[in-house]
């Protein structure tokens, strides 16, 4: 463990992080621009690197976009992305009667103490959870691929047909290209590009960068933000003693909510903001600017980070859009997340985690001496931010394999994202989908050989706790059905 | 009834009729290796299921919603969740399919256009909100309320009038001496620069005073500014002072923009009670487009004004941060009135400018993308540097807010700078051979 804390240690890789982390902080200020986006136009630039390297500046990125929404969502009322949305409630308030500087202390102290924790758990469980991974069989990876699926297909929107509609689209994009068992081409069309597949990146590139932009040019404003002078950015020792119970209280919820696929940080720092206010000995003074209701969504987002990993590094399952993309990386280095890379890589895993944690000690230290800074990046007018991203979606996308191609899918990606924002259907399903289509493909086709002369042998223990937990939201969503129309004919 | 959106079953059709192409296809796909499932299997399953949802989205999409709610506000905000627990309320007692569509951005894209496009048939509702949102959306609000007709009145959150505590008054302030203190120095405003040259405007119409407005980021600028004597007074928003602990301290308030006395503050007059009839503030509305029947509102309204309904609204509103006053139609109706005449008065070129601002968005919205299919489109087979400069200054000339002359300059050399950064980075640290 010491050599790989040496390794990490050394200057160029945390310059590295320190570059990840303070680009992801920009990203995250930037109202509208999302985590995804960050890690989605920045994932390209990394695969020239050595694996390690490139995979700690995109968790840096990651780590610092969550951190940055709240800078603007506490300066500005506005949320820098979906995982800052409960930090206005309280943050905001505070900066309008001149505490904004006080507000930001608290909000970087708490997602350092959040991310750290998060860190610890999957330090913790990255194990043990690897090791009952490797019970798995094609069936019971069938079967969490299908959970997988269907958890982000219905946490991750309104609806649950949109979301497997995504899901389903997502799965049948990647069986464009040549069959990897039996060698044929599927749905080229003659095309030598599509010989290949549809690529990963520049899909998630179009899919999260291009609607964002195109929303942002929708909501152009004349009007410059405006946030009052920074004073005082560290909390005094008191608030801080105060918050301690609250931050740790959410850091737990955020790392769990963040270990189950579909949920992420926006949905951690919301149900950890409901929960500080239930629990609160005041809850009366949650939404007027009180430093509990900035630090319970802030330490539960950054939380969740570290939970996110957890399927991910251990199962090889993306719980999001952010750590699909990430996945996307991982298989760009030619590593196969799950649990054989703890069992053949666990140096490369154990490094990561390092750079986890010290992304968080880089984000506290950047968060409280840069934050004027930070500020005022927020203050860039969209026009030059919205076509600069425009560009570097089209250069990150041509340079994964100098394939001007890429540069087409990502385009039409784009656009069609941009249709699946506008009515309502969910992405990070479509890219899931498309992560998982290989995996479940393969372990379809095996699971049918094996289960040829007896379909029942598909229930194994374990795969069919893993079925039941995926039909759950169908159940359910019958069931609040039936409850309705009764409900309405009585 | 109205239908739901045509969009996502258009989306559905397409995504259908390409499955059903590709289901053909797939058939053609036959297995070469003994024992496998074959390469067409799972892709005929997938696009099965594809068409099966597409089919259960848009006959879903094709059951007639009873009634919309159109918001400004994204579905993440503040405001946001308060419409969705609003429109629950609402859903719940009506016994009816209730939607809240989000309609955030300027122009096109408003829920105030789509809600003065919508029939007058009571199945549209729209959120209506004298506040001007960061977001732009719903900028010219006040300048158009006729096309609405209003349900109830949410919430209402007047301005204050601040002094310093150091000069403080023993007994209630007198129209004089409010006059004499706007006119003698400045007046301070912790609010949305247009929506303070507003109350601004107001102000000098109703009391035939020049006002020299100054604009503060906070409640807590303009409480030091009053101190510091930069200002004579200072107007802010109600909700923001009784929220604040520093500036209750440091703060005594002289009278109120509202119509009565708010039950926070019994003790402070309102400026119509001291002689100036000025009403004015942050608040938020339910209406229907113009033109709707009376039934139609009395029957919404009576829901509504149930106890239960009252109650829980309220208690929204307040968790929301803003001071509740539910109030019928016909108050409504009067209030909005008011506030419409307020916006008149003021300024009749504000309203031209915003209407050209409205087709700017659409027309920004179809030059970004032509612009970006274009530069996908000659990118690989012109200079890749120059097609990059030339997509990234049009670009940014096209979305520049303000007047781009004064600015060409600027945004050419910044367009130059990092359309050449972009590629020096790509192709010299990332070994990137561009076209």
């Amino acid at each position: 463990m010491l050599t790989l804390l040496l390794t990490v240690l050394n200057l160029k890789t945390v310059l590295a992080i320190s570059q990840g982390v303070a680009l992801g902080i920009i990203i995250g200020v930037l109202p509208g621009l999302s985590a995804t986006l960050g890690v989605a136009l920045l994932a390209p630039l990394t695969f020239g690197m050595d694996p390690g390297t490139g995979l700690m500046i995109l968790l840096g990125v990651y780590v610092g976009a969550v951190y940055g929404g709240s800078i603007s969502a506490i300066l500005l009322g506005i949320p820098g992305t979906p995982a800052a949305v409960a930090t206005v409630f309280d943050g905001h308030p505070m900066a309008k009667r001149g505490e904004g500087g006080r507000a930001i202390g608290i909000a970087t102290i708490s997602s350092f103490c959040g991310g750290i924790f998060g860190v610890i758990l999957l330090l913790l469980l990255a194990k043990p959870i690897s090791k009952f991974g490797l019970a798995f069989g094609e069936r019971e990876y069938l079967a969490l691929g299908i959970l997988a699926l269907t958890a982000v297909a219905q946490l991750s929107g309104t609806s649950l047909a949109k979301g497997l509609f995504a899901a389903c689209f997502g799965l049948f994009v990647a069986t464009i290209g040549i069959d990897e068992v039996h060698g044929i081409p599927r749905f080229t069309f003659g095309s030598v590009n599509l010989l290949g597949g549809i690529p990963y990146i520049p899909v998630m590139i179009g899919l999260f960068a291009i609607p964002e932009c195109i929303v942002n040019i929708e909501r152009l404003s004349p009007r410059r933000p405006k946030f009052p002078p920074l004073e005082k950015i560290l909390p005094s020792r008191s608030v801080l003693k105060k918050l301690i119970k609250p931050i740790l209280r959410s850091a737990g919820i955020g790392t769990l909510t963040g270990a189950i696929p579909g949920t992420g940080a926006d949905i951690a720092a919301i149900i950890s903001y409901a929960q500080g206010k239930s629990l609160s000995k005041h809850p009366e003074l949650f939404g007027t600017g009180y430093a509990e209701g900035i630090a319970c969504p802030e330490s539960a987002n950054n939380a969740a980070t570290g939970g996110t990993m957890i399927p991910l590094l251990t199962l090889g399952i993306p719980g999001g859009a952010v750590t699909a993309i990430l996945l996307g990386a991982f298989m760009v280095h030619g590593l196969y997340p799950g649990p054989l890379l703890m069992l053949k890589n666990a140096d490369l895993v154990y490094t990561l985690i390092i750079g986890l944690f010290v992304a968080n000690v880089i984000m506290l230290t950047l968060g409280l001496s840069a934050a004027r800074f930070f500020a005022k990046v927020s203050q860039i007018p969209p026009a030059l931010f919205i076509p600069t991203i425009m560009l570097l979606c089209v250069a990150g996308s041509f340079s994964m394999r100098n394939n001007w191609f890429d540069v087409h899918i990502m385009a039409i990606s784009g656009l069609l994202g941009y249709c699946m924002v506008k009515i309502g259907i969910p992405r990070a399903p479509l890219v899931i989908g498309m992560i998982l289509s290989g995996m479940i493909e393969s372990n379809l086709a095996r699971t049918v050989m094996l289960c040829k002369d007896n379909p029942f042998k598909f229930f194994t223990p374990i795969s069919s706790i893993l079925i039941v937990l995926a039909a759950l939201p169908f159940a359910k969503a019958q069931i609040m059905y039936l409850y309705n129309l009764l409900k309405r004919v009585m | 009834m109205i239908r739901r959106d045509i969009k996502i079953v258009s989306f559905c059709i397409v995504i259908i009729l390409i499955a059903v192409f590709m289901l053909c296809k797939a058939q053609e796909l036959k297995a070469t290796i003994a024992g496998t499932i074959g390469p067409g299997v799972f892709p005929s399953t997938v696009l099965c299921l594809l068409i099966l949802l597409g089919l259960v989205i848009t006959i879903k999409s094709c059951i007639p919603v009873d009634v919309r709610l159109l918001s400004p506000y994204s579905s993440e905000s503040l405001k946001g969740l308060l419409i969705q627990k609003i429109a629950g309320i609402l859903a719940s007692s009506l016994g009816a399919r209730l939607v809240v569509q989000t309609a955030i951005g300027g122009g096109f894209f408003s829920a105030h256009y789509k809600a003065i496009r919508s029939k007058p048939d009571g199945h549209t509702l729209a959120l209506l909100s004298g506040s001007i949102p960061y977001s732009s959306c719903f900028l010219n609000a006040s300048f158009a309320l006729e096309h609405f007709e209003p349900l109830c009145l949410l919430s209402f959150d007047p301005y204050m009038l601040l002094l310093s505590s150091k000069s403080v008054l023993e007994r209630s302030i007198t129209l004089d001496e409010i006059r004499k203190l706007i006119s003698s120095a400045n007046v301070g405003f912790s609010c949305e620069e247009e929506t303070g040259k507003q109350i601004a405007r107001a102000l000098e119409l109703k009391s035939q005073i020049a006002v020299k407005p100054l604009f503060y980021d906070s409640v807590h600028s303009l409480v030091k500014a009053l101190e510091q004597k930069t200002i004579g007074v200072g107007f802010c928003l109600a909700s923001e002072v009784l929220n604040s602990e520093v500036v209750t301290e440091r703060r005594q308030i002289i009278a109120l923009t509202s119509e009565d006395r708010i039950p926070d503050l019994p003790q402070i007059p309102t400026l119509k009670e001291i002689g100036m009839d000025i009403c004015c503030g942050d608040w938020m509305a339910l209406g229907f487009p113009a033109g709707v029947s009376k039934e139609h509102i009395n029957y919404f309204w009576s829901i509504l004004a149930e106890p239960k309904n009252v109650s829980a609204v309220e208690s929204e509103v307040r968790n929301c941060g803003e001071i509740p006053k539910i109030q019928g139609p016909d108050f409504a109706k009067q209030f909005l009135k008011e506030q419409a005449s307020i916006a008149k008065d003021i300024k009749k070129d504000v309203q031209v400018y915003i209407s050209a601002r409205e087709h700017l968005t659409l027309y920004r919205v179809i030059a970004s993308i032509g612009l970006f299919v274009t530069f996908v489109l000659i990118g690989s087979s012109s200079s890749y540097l120059l097609s990059s400069f030339c997509f990234l200054g049009i670009l940014s000339i096209v979305l520049w807010p303000r007047k781009v002359a004064h600015f060409l300059p600027f945004l050419i050399g910044i367009a130059a700078c990092i359309s050449f950064a972009v590629y020096w980075i790509f192709s010299k640290a990332f070994n990137v051979v561009f076209p």
